[in-house]
């Protein structure tokens, strides 16, 4: 009989091995978690820990200390992570469950923190430069939605967004020509989000808490990099509509329609089973 | 009682609803306020005739890692949440709970009953002073003449699960004797003491595998695999086994029916250990280590259910022959206890996993 790596093997096939398990945390660690765990991980399979001692050799320690750093670069990296969760199963952020994040905070008062001057605190664009900023100095305030529609239950998380952004608007500086290009939008992508977002000054959190969609979510939309996230259309269309009736994009049904079909045709998400 | 005309099915649930009751004033209590059941005693000793008690076996693979430290105050402990408690000394040859308890070697011991001198473990009660905690010391006769006297130790458990008791602490000897073992598995939960040291750290994986071995021999599986079992219990076997996973892929070979069998087996069991003697933070996180090692090597989930620091009040009790409790009822390590019993008994998240 060869050897056998006592690690990979055997007894551990009980609980399929994965990197939450090499870290022994769970799904929904938070980075700080992963952060801690990973220095025990690596503590208790160094050479010469006292925890493995008499039980493992310094060979299966290396062995297992691969798996920890293999573990540690995936899940500390918050999109690697996305990507991972979602090839496992560990679906910490699937469609349903950001649903239901909406509807709680539906119930919830607002966790917004308050984005007034929140680019000078935390100045969150300071790497990208955008003209929009420097070329005018007129104040504007976003969050004129269009007229509230009769109440029904399945667009509750729009009306959130609504009541939110009425009575807490966004500052920032208007420039008359971009201005025009987003009153005139017939096609939205991924980018001219992103520059609509950055333009008003609202940073990927202050949208992920108006919208109550994930930050990752809103990133990767921004990056059309949605085949790991949305496995039907309609997810993506609800969420872009809510994404530009934050932003103040007319027509957010439309184009949230177009963009959510365009990316379906274009083999980025795949085409609904239903 | 009032309940005697009752139907007995009645007085079944009356005697039941006064169980909650009895058990709701008792955890709405401070742990250390004892004997608020005094008052109930006749309830409780018919409400106990009902309910099996829960065996606690505590090992330690190891010599004087505090196996009767733990044992005596997690018993005190127990008592003083108003539950009926039975300590039971089983560490033949290396006897001194009572000691650990501050009581007096009383004329008959376990070995008495064992050897069959005594009908009844009643007989062997001792009391002490917890008036909810009751006591069977160790044998004070010497190990080979318990050796000859073994032959009611296999139904010495199947006995104490008929006593009045809601809860009985076993303190277990060091090694891994057949009985040793037997005791641990037999148990309704098994708690292993170790010491952040390589010698306790050693003798505490010993144990585990033992315990894990004789664990699998149990499963209901054929005896072909029990035969490979048996043989894997030896580190130098002829099949080449060294570790549970080269056992588990034997298995599979064999026999992939029986493998499934050994792995429910496995991942049913979940014994628990507490680090004892810390003196610092990586001295604690041990335990969560050891949690890790097992799951890896063994497949097994071990439950981290709290630590004891290394503190001057163990020996200044044990020279007073006295409980740490009773002797240091504010310590740090009473408050250890007091954590450790309410983690057993599921009121408090242990530290692992």
């Amino acid at each position: 009989m060869t050897p056998s790596d006592p690690v990979n093997n055997g007894p551990s096939r009980l609980g399929m091995p994965n990197h939450y398990l090499t870290l022994d945390i769970l799904p929904g660690a938070s980075q700080n978690e992963i952060h801690h765990a990973y220095k025990r991980a690596k503590m208790t399979y160094s050479a010469g820990s006292l925890a493995s001692y008499s039980l493992l050799e310094d060979e299966n320690n290396e062995n297992i200390v691969r798996e920890i750093e293999e573990a540690y670069e995936t899940l500390s990296n918050p999109s690697h992570r996305r990507e991972y969760d979602l090839k496992m199963g560990f679906n910490t952020w699937t469609e349903e469950q950001s649903a239901k994040e909406v509807a709680r905070g539906y119930a919830r008062p607002s966790v917004a923190s308050s984005s007034e001057d929140g680019g000078e605190e935390e100045d969150p664009f300071s790497e990208i430069k955008y003209e929009a900023a420097s070329t005018s100095m007129a104040v504007k305030t976003v969050g004129a939605l269009s007229p509230s529609k009769p109440a029904d239950p399945r667009r509750s998380h729009v009306r959130v967004v609504k009541a939110e952004t009425d009575d807490d608007d966004f500052r920032f500086v208007a420039n008359p020509d971009f201005e025009a290009k987003i009153q005139t939008c017939t096609q939205l992508d991924g980018a001219f989000l992103r520059a609509v977002r950055i333009y008003k000054q609202i940073s990927l959190e202050q949208l992920s808490a108006r919208s109550k969609i994930s930050p990752s979510k809103l990133s990767a939309i921004e990056e059309e990099d949605l085949a790991a996230l949305y496995s039907q259309v309609v997810y993506l269309r609800g969420h872009v509509a809510i994404i530009c009736r934050v932003l103040s994009i007319p027509n957010p049904e439309e184009l949230s329609r177009k963009f959510a079909d365009r990316m379906r045709d274009e083999g980025k998400i795949p085409r609904s089973t239903l | 009682m009032t309940n005697n005309s009752v139907a007995s099915s009645e007085k079944t649930s009356l005697v039941e609803s006064q169980w909650e009751e009895r058990d709701h004033a008792s955890s709405s209590d401070p742990v250390l306020s004892s004997s608020t059941t005094s008052t109930t005693g006749p309830q409780i000793r018919e409400i106990s005739l009902i309910k099996e008690p829960k065996i606690w076996a505590i090992a330690g693979g190891k010599g004087g890692v505090g196996k009767s430290l733990i044992c005596a105050n997690i018993a005190i402990m127990f008592a003083r949440m108003g539950r009926k408690v039975l300590a039971v000394d089983l560490d033949l040859g290396g006897a001194n709970l009572h000691t650990c308890l501050g009581v007096e070697a009383g004329k008959l011991s376990i070995g008495d009953w064992l050897s069959g001198r005594t009908k009844e473990l009643s007989e062997l009660f001792l009391h002490t002073r917890e008036p909810n905690l009751k006591l069977v010391t160790g044998s004070a006769d010497p190990l080979n003449v318990i050796k000859k006297m073994d032959r009611r130790e296999s139904v010495l458990i199947q006995e104490l699960r008929k006593l009045p008791f809601d809860d009985i602490v076993i303190d277990l000897g060091a090694g891994t004797q057949d009985s040793t073992i037997e005791f641990f598995l037999g148990a309704d939960e098994g708690i292993l003491s170790i010491l952040p040291e390589p010698t306790s750290v050693e003798n505490a994986y010993r144990f585990i595998r033992t315990i894990f071995l004789s664990r699998l021999r149990r499963a209901d599986v054929p005896e072909g695999v029990k035969e490979i079992i048996d043989t894997s219990f030896d580190q130098k076997n002829f099949l080449g086994i060294r570790t549970p996973a080269d056992l588990m892929a034997v298995v599979e070979r064999l026999d992939p029916a029986a493998l499934e069998v050994l792995q429910k087996s496995v991942a049913k069991y979940h014994p628990n250990i507490i680090v004892n003697q810390v003196r610092s933070q990586v001295d604690i996180d041990i335990g969560k280590s050891i949690c890790s090692v097992c799951r890896r090597y063994f497949g097994l989930t071990v439950n981290y259910v709290g630590y004891l620091e290394y503190d001057n009040s163990v020996w200044k009790a044990v020279r007073s022959k006295n409980a740490v409790i009773h002797e240091f009822p504010t310590s740090i390590l009473t408050s250890r206890f007091e954590r450790i019993t309410r983690t057993l008994l599921g009121e408090v998240k242990g530290l692992f996993p």
